[in-house]
């Protein structure tokens, strides 16, 4: 087989991948949003590692500025005990008094 | 004069104090000095602690606490900056005998070695779909693809991405079968690292690919190692995780 020829049959190839990704760009973006005060401790989603002033900083559970993908839609209906409405938030928000 | 060289060796001994110490009342207790010892350790222990978080879930704080401890005995820091450091413990991992009922352990401390690395990489705009859309499709043969530098790929014989997935909460543990092989592909797309899943023959076209192989060379590799290798899905997986940075042709031939 020519190079050419190979080059098509590639390109083949490669029109499949861009069908199956006209789904979005970045497949976890759309379908994940980012959300305040459900992380627990050490866990919210920073992959900075030791040494960081971000890793593991969220010392407290519920944490109102630290923040945690989670599936689109279901924010909201997460608990979180310093939320004034009771639940995650989308944005950042100061923790109620306990 | 304190010799830096001989108070590192000091830290680790535990029966005297290095030579050259100093102290405000004169009084150089070995007591004393263990305290500075114990901090040195706790702290490297805490730092493999934030660099192996799914790791310390996966054993229990206990066992992860022990294990460390035992790694940070004889693996000092080379470096001051704590994010590099352990990043050869899934090597210690891997003949820690205690570690030998959670086999995938070691390939789990290596993707997670790997999302820290990838977070620090450096900075580079991934080719997006629309690059590779615009791609001249009689030159794809010769066509050598740069890999991002944020890009990680880490080969396993278990289910490292389903069994680390399931410690984010993507998916439950019972459905996991750790020892089905599984290839992670880290990358840093919109500066957020993530874990994906390669397809089968993934990691050899993007292992072909780093080593400036051309695609038509790269896929006929990974069709000769995988019978289920589909280039479609692997390219499908390339350009939604931005592992892709630089395109060139090799048209020499």
């Amino acid at each position: 087989m020519d190079r050419r020829t190979l080059s098509l049959a590639l390109a083949a190839s490669l029109t499949s991948a861009l069908a199956i990704s006209t789904a979005p760009a970045s497949a976890q973006d759309s379908s994940r949003e980012r959300c305040f005060g459900v992380s627990l401790k050490g866990q919210n989603d920073c992959a900075a590692g030791a040494g960081t002033t971000c890793a593991g900083t969220s010392t407290v559970d519920y944490q109102g500025n630290a923040w945690k993908y989670v599936a689109k839609g279901t924010c909201e209906k997460m608990a979180s005990k310093t939320s004034t409405s009771g639940f995650g938030q989308l944005k950042e928000f100061r923790a109620k008094r306990s | 004069m304190m010799d830096f060289a001989a108070f590192a060796n000091g830290i680790s001994q535990s029966d005297a104090t290095p030579k050259g110490l100093i102290a405000s009342n004169d009084f150089i207790s070995l007591q004393r000095f263990n305290v500075y010892r114990n901090n040195v350790a706790v702290s490297l222990v805490e730092a493999l602690c934030t660099n192996y978080p799914v790791c310390r879930q996966i054993v229990g704080d206990d066992f992860f606490r022990a294990m460390a401890r035992i790694y940070v005995a004889s693996n000092k820091p080379s470096s001051p900056i704590m994010h590099l450091y352990g990043r050869d413990f899934c090597n210690f991992i891997d003949c820690f005998q205690p570690a030998s009922c959670t086999p995938y352990l070691a390939d789990v401390a290596r993707l997670e070695a790997a999302r820290v690395s990838a977070y620090h990489a450096q900075d580079y705009l991934p080719l997006l779909s629309a690059d590779f859309a615009a791609l001249d499709p009689e030159r794809l043969a010769n066509l050598r693809i740069t890999l991002h530098p944020a890009a990680r790929i880490v080969r396993s014989n278990f289910a490292i991405v389903s069994v680390w997935g399931a410690h984010q909460g993507a998916q439950s543990v019972e459905n996991i079968d750790p020892f089905t092989a599984e290839d992670a592909l880290v990358t840093r797309p919109n500066l957020h690292v993530e874990t994906s899943l390669l397809p089968p023959g993934g990691a050899e076209l993007l292992e072909s690919l780093a080593r400036g192989g051309v695609l038509a060379e790269a896929a006929a590799q990974s069709c000769l190692s995988s019978s289920e290798f589909n280039l479609a899905q692997v390219l499908n997986v390339l350009i939604s995780t931005g592992a892709a940075c630089l395109f060139t042709y090799d048209d020499g031939d």
